[in-house]
């Protein structure tokens, strides 16, 4: 069976989009949420040669501020060093966390993690605010990678907000997860396929509308399409339909690696895991 | 700005402190002596006999709850600098802090808090979190106010889901601030107030002129529309225009003066 790295696996409760996780008190949960997503196998006969990078829960109890903070990422470490189909963790830092963000930006990339979650809705920030893009820079320059939220209708991490964030880093990668949930952010992102591209897109929430595919194409030629579920579905299955849907719209077998696991390898500086 | 000292204004809206993280917020700090005195002259200059003090809802909290709790004992502090002038601590409790946030609101009824408030699009949970609806009961129970920014398109702040907790909890006053920030915003808010009566609205930041005002007096009356300036510390304004705009309206000198003051006084049990 082909491999995948599914670049955005992240602990959601199916039943409450907002539920707020607390890094101590709920790890039996948090652990559930990941089971019913993970990727099943590591490539044994008949079986998918998944892997994962996980990220924290997005919505997180933080009234312990940052011990909060570190406790999950603390978490989320745990469960990628315990685990062989996590291929890496993402962090999160709280953006407002005055004198605290870069010290946890810090501590993450000491510890190996790969990269580090923002949202502006869950963080209360505007994702192009001027603290957004010096965070962002020293996440960089700390050799983690920036991932941003986008959630339809959301005015706080909006897509334009994250590409004009993007315009003003040309030099640094960042991954959008979720722009495919909503038709607009969808067109938007078809509207803007030939822009210079230090952004890249994955593939979570992506309904399976015929829409998508019709530029996934293009984004899997320029090496800006990643698979990534967001939590919205199992890996593997989300996997199966997305390599399903890509073949059936013609793109080579090399494209589909690509968007499947190789482009993201990349980004993240991650070995190959071939069944 | 022109003085209106006979109307005794009571201004809904106004913020202690600044905003971090988003670009254009407003406000800076400063010292309490300074930004009381600098509030002061504000308000005199405009005719403002009373405000409400709200936090800026965008801040650091570090230490998480004690920071929340630090920041509204510092608007309490506050009040005491001038307390015919600043009656009324609308405070906030953050709704990420989960239960934390729910025993805040005990101990700021303990304190005299009339009202809570909050920005929830810069407060990391939906207006209609199950969170949300643990704070309001306490605050149901203790008689505060509700104030809650519903700024368009605010995602998180949105009218729909101020509107859930308003049905939820009849008997507790509920202000959609920030109403007037877009033609679709206001007519989603008026369409909530026609049916849920403890819903009210104020003007602050508003994008649609007289219009605004007239449409909202036009559909229900003079009883539901509070004035507020959305003043932040240390702000410099040089024109008044929320005023203006009430004036302009030509309402009647009644529900001017229910809009200019006695609405909120009735919603914050003042009278």
């Amino acid at each position: 069976m082909p491999g995948y790295l599914d670049v955005s696996l992240r602990f959601v409760d199916p039943l409450d989009d907002f539920r707020l996780f607390d890094a101590v008190a709920d790890q039996r949960a948090l652990v559930e949420a990941y089971t019913r997503l993970a990727p099943r196998g590591l490539g044994g006969p008949g079986e998918p040669a998944g892997q994962c990078v996980l990220a924290p829960p997005t919505y997180y109890q933080t009234a312990a501020g940052v011990e909060a903070m570190r406790a999950v990422n603390d978490f989320v470490l745990g469960q990628a060093r315990a685990r062989p189909e996590i291929a890496a963790a993402f962090g999160v830092v709280e953006p407002k966390y005055e004198g605290h963000a870069e010290p946890e930006l810090e501590r993450l990339a000491a510890q190996g993690v790969k990269g580090v979650v923002w949202s502006g809705r869950a963080q209360g920030v505007f994702v192009n605010d001027a603290l957004m893009l010096s965070l962002c820079a020293k996440a960089h320059d700390l050799g983690l990678l920036s991932m941003y939220l986008t959630a339809p209708y959301s005015s706080n991490e909006a897509l334009w907000r994250i590409l004009a964030l993007a315009r003003r880093c040309p030099d640094v990668p960042v991954i959008v997860s979720g722009a495919m949930q909503g038709y607009d952010n969808a067109q938007h992102v078809a509207s803007m396929l030939d822009d210079p591209g230090n952004v890249y897109f994955d593939t979570a929430s992506w309904s399976g509308s015929s829409g998508f595919i019709q530029f996934a194409g293009r984004l899997a030629e320029k090496e800006r399409l990643v698979f990534g579920t967001g939590g919205s579905a199992p890996a593997d299955q989300a996997a199966g339909k997305l390599r399903g849907a890509l073949a059936a719209a013609g793109l080579s077998e090399g494209r589909i690696e690509g968007v499947m696991h190789r482009t993201a390898r990349k980004l993240l500086g991650l070995a190959e895991n071939r069944a | 700005m022109s003085a209106a000292p006979n109307l005794a204004i009571f201004d809904f809206h106004q913020h202690m402190g600044s905003l971090i993280g988003i670009p254009g917020g407003g406000g800076a700090n400063a010292t309490v002596e300074a930004d009381v005195e600098r509030r002061l002259a504000f308000m005199d200059g405009a005719g403002i006999a009373q405000c409400a003090l709200m936090p800026g809802h965008s801040y650091s909290a570090p230490r998480g709850a004690a920071d929340i709790r630090a920041m509204n004992d510092d608007l309490v502090a506050y009040r005491r600098h001038a307390p015919d002038r600043f009656p009324v601590i609308a405070a906030t409790v953050d709704p990420r802090h989960g239960d934390h946030a729910v025993a805040e609101v005990e101990r700021l009824a303990g304190m005299g808090v009339q009202a809570l408030s909050w920005h929830n699009r810069m407060q990391g949970l939906p207006i209609d979190h199950a969170v949300m609806f643990a704070i309001v009961e306490k605050a149901d129970k203790a008689g505060m106010a509700i104030m809650a920014h519903c700024y368009a398109n605010g995602d998180f702040e949105a009218a729909w889901r101020l509107r859930r907790l308003a049905e939820a909890f009849p008997d507790t006053q509920f202000v959609a601030l920030d109403a007037m920030t877009s033609p679709e915003n206001l007519e989603l808010i008026l369409a909530i107030a026609e049916v849920v009566p403890n819903f009210h609205l104020d003007m602050t930041t508003t994008v649609l002129g007289v219009d605004g005002v007239r449409r909202c007096l036009d559909r229900l009356g003079p009883t539901r529309l509070v004035f507020g300036t959305n003043y932040y510390s240390m702000g410099v304004r040089s024109t008044l225009p929320e005023l203006d705009l009430v004036r302009g309206a030509g309402p009647t000198d009644e529900a001017l003066a229910l809009v200019m003051g006695g609405n909120a006084r009735r919603i914050l049990r003042l009278d």
